[in-house]
């Protein structure tokens, strides 16, 4: 799969959280500038797209996983956590019943993951912050410090935001030399990650 | 009797298997989902398009595919294995170069079998 760029680590992010709460949706913001509220649908399994970032002037090559939220597609999510370096907890700023599951994906990602994973929270939505907001920022902050977490609000609809997750979780996956050291090795996690647990399918192809 | 899910489990673990064997039943089993549980028919249309793209079956991998889009015409998922679909059927033609090649393989042995024989007869 690595085209171009041996030498350019691989870091393998996941994207969880309830459905609904917006992880296609900022994922692809992010990664193509594209946002299409009409046509959305829940996401089927699992998903992925890759991107290129810099941080601190050096590039990384990110694996993007995102997960489907639905009940029906948890059952062996186990699986897409081998060989993470960093998680992002979606949630929606205008439901608070989506804000009151987080404990149980915490949870699901902390037994998951090796010790000193990079976490990160996102409140999505935010455009929706005036007129429909269910938690406020202070909470999902102090939720995000509980669990040693980044924290910010996003939007995917007009844009706000929308990078600072990434930049952040990759700024902190790569001043944590544990993690960046497996990223180095010629196993990169990411790719191995798509063969066992995530996705082998598309084999190849970087969408 | 397995309940639907464990079956939809395994099912979707062989369809992500690199081994065309595992792959084929992943698509069967897909194929019986589909048929038994309409409240699992979305999933069961994707994985069997990807199922059946992975064992280059493009025209049935394809029909499954617009299945779904016919359903959910924006969905993102669907729309990017399409045009992985319709790459392949381009380079590839419809029935995939692996299985061409298998069969030419198997035409081959055959036929020197054949040839073989033949050579006895005389
Ligand atoms: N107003 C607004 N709506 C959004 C935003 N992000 C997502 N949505 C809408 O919320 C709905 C769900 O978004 P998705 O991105 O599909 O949610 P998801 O978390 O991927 O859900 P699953 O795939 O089922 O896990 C869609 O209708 C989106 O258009 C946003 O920033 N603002
Ligand atoms: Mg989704």
């Amino acid at each position: 799969m690595a085209l171009s760029g041996d030498t350019v680590p691989s870091l393998k992010i996941l994207l969880i959280g309830p459905s609904g709460a917006g992880k296609s949706a900022l994922l692809t913001r992010y990664c193509d500038d594209e946002f299409e509220p009409e046509t959305a649908s829940a996401t089927i399994g699992i998903d992925f797209k890759t991107k290129n970032l810099s941080v601190r002037g050096k590039p990384y090559r990110l694996t993007l996983f995102d997960t489907a939220g639905q009940e029906r597609f948890r059952t062996l999510s186990t699986s897409f956590y081998r060989g993470a370096h960093g998680v992002i907890v979606v949630y929606d700023i205008s439901s608070r019943a989506s804000f009151l599951t987080l404990d149980k994906w915490f949870e699901e990602a902390e037994a998951n993951t090796a010790d000193g994973v990079a976490l990160y929270l996102v409140g999505s939505k935010l455009d929706k912050a005036e007129h429909g907001r269910q938690v406020s920022t202070e909470e999902g902050r102090a939720l995000a410090e509980a669990h040693g977490a980044g924290f910010c609000e996003a939007s995917a609809k007009t844009r706000e935001n929308v990078r600072r997750p990434f930049v952040e979780l990759v700024d902190r996956i790569v001043q944590t030399p544990s993690l960046l050291a497996a990223a180095r090795s010629g196993r990169a996690p990411g790719t191995v990650a798509m063969d066992e647990g995530g996705d082998g399918y598309f084999s190849g192809c970087s969408c | 009797m397995v309940g639907v899910q464990t079956k939809f489990n395994y099912a979707w673990g062989l369809v992500k298997s690199n081994t065309r064997t595992d792959q084929h039943l992943g698509v069967m089993l897909l194929s019986e989902i589909f048929r038994t549980s309409p409240e699992r028919r979305r999933e069961c249309l994707y994985y069997l398009a990807l199922g059946n793209y992975k064992l280059g079956n493009y025209g049935e991998a394809r029909k499954y595919n617009d299945l779904l889009l016919e359903k959910e015409p924006g969905n993102l998922q669907a729309t990017n294995l399409r045009s992985l679909i319709d790459d392949k059927v381009a380079k590839e033609g419809l029935m995939g170069v692996a299985i061409v090649s298998g069969v030419a393989v198997a035409a081959g042995i055959i036929g020197g079998v054949l040839l073989r024989n033949l050579g006895r007869k005389r």
